[in-house]
């Protein structure tokens, strides 16, 4: 298969070729999860950093994902307070030497919505110390670039609740993101199918980071082929420049020249 | 014997002791990759392990990578 796309992008200093990004969570097994990343073509996985009790080293992922060449990029999910994010963020550089983070600061159970207010100051301190900060934001243009502005290297704003499965709820919102922030904007969470994936690429957003979408699928594998395809698609639709959308037909066909029983 | 809090679980441990020796205790192998270490909020990297005695109540946290999204 062509796996060739158009452009490649750049994400914190690195010069990426796939436009996915790809959440390790909830596969059927780590034999499922591995023959996803590999038919997704992606080039960065994301992980989560847990309380451990004893060095079993049973799946230790650290390592496989190393062997495979993923860039890893550690999360902060399930951190409800600044200082809990701060702390699992330092904890994942000092874990996986990488200062790369997906900073979530979640606000409640129910929604997963980020806490913009706590968020802010997360990441302000996080690039402060030094890391290179991808924050899991609400749809919010004016956050957007309040993230931009305390120098986080690219923002993601949800498509839908995490896990949800709706899709972009708010595709005005996330042109306005993307025509106002510099940095990569990445769609994180609430994806459902790959027309979700090509409709954020078509948008003009960076990549996409797709974790449920491709893990509780009923066949991952085949989900992560078409994932794979489909922000290739949405990415050559984007650099192809759309029609402009019209109220009445526009014949592809000229009239010049047709039958026409209906004239003199 | 002090008390000392690790990963939320309060233990007791003998006085003068080290994260090393707190580590072997628990069964941990210590070049286990991956593994890393708070104490008090403040990361102790791997080469200080040794050098780094504990105190009564100390808060550690040991955390590794896992699957997640």
């Amino acid at each position: 298969m062509d796996n060739k796309i158009s452009d490649n992008w750049d994400l914190a200093g690195f010069s990426m070729k796939s436009r996915l990004i790809v959440g390790t969570a909830r596969f059927p097994s780590i034999q499922t999860m591995l023959d996803s990343l590999e038919e997704s073509a992606t080039e960065m996985v994301t992980v989560a950093l847990r309380r451990v009790s004893t060095s079993k080293e049973e799946n230790n992922l650290y390592n496989i994902f190393q062997r495979k060449g993923y860039r890893i990029l550690p999360n902060t999910a399930g951190c409800f307070t600044v200082r809990d994010a701060i702390l699992t963020a330092e904890l994942a550089r000092e874990s996986l030497g990488t200062s790369l983070i997906k900073l979530e600061v979640i606000a409640d159970e129910n929604t997963l919505f980020p806490d913009g207010e706590n968020l802010l100051i997360a990441a302000k301190e996080l690039v402060k110390k030094g890391f290179s900060v991808l924050p899991y934001t609400n749809d919010d243009p004016v956050l957007s670039l309040k993230l931009e502005d305390v120098g986080c290297v690219a923002v993601m704003p949800l498509g839908a609740p995490i896990g949800s499965g709706l899709g972009i709820r708010n595709p005005h919102n996330i042109e306005i993101i993307r025509s106002r922030v510099n940095v990569p904007v990445i769609i994180d969470a609430g994806l459902g199918t790959a027309s979700d994936a090509a409709f954020a690429l078509e948008l003009g957003c960076d990549a996409v980071l797709l974790n449920s979408a491709i893990s509780r699928a009923q066949d991952p594998v085949k989900m992560s082929s078409a994932m794979k395809h489909a922000v290739i698609a949405g990415r050559n639709a984007f650099l192809a420049g759309r029609i402009p959308k019209k109220f009445y037909a526009d014949p592809s066909s000229s009239f010049e020249g047709r039958i026409d029983s209906k004239s003199k | 014997m002090i008390k000392i809090k690790v990963n939320g679980d309060i233990k007791e441990i003998k006085e003068n002791q080290t994260l090393n020796y707190l580590l072997l205790g628990l069964g941990f192998n210590l070049k286990i990759k991956g593994l890393a270490i708070a104490l008090n909020w403040e990361i102790v990297h791997r080469e200080k392990w040794n050098l780094t005695y504990l105190q009564e109540g100390d808060l550690i946290e040991l955390v590794k990578p896992v699957q997640g999204g």
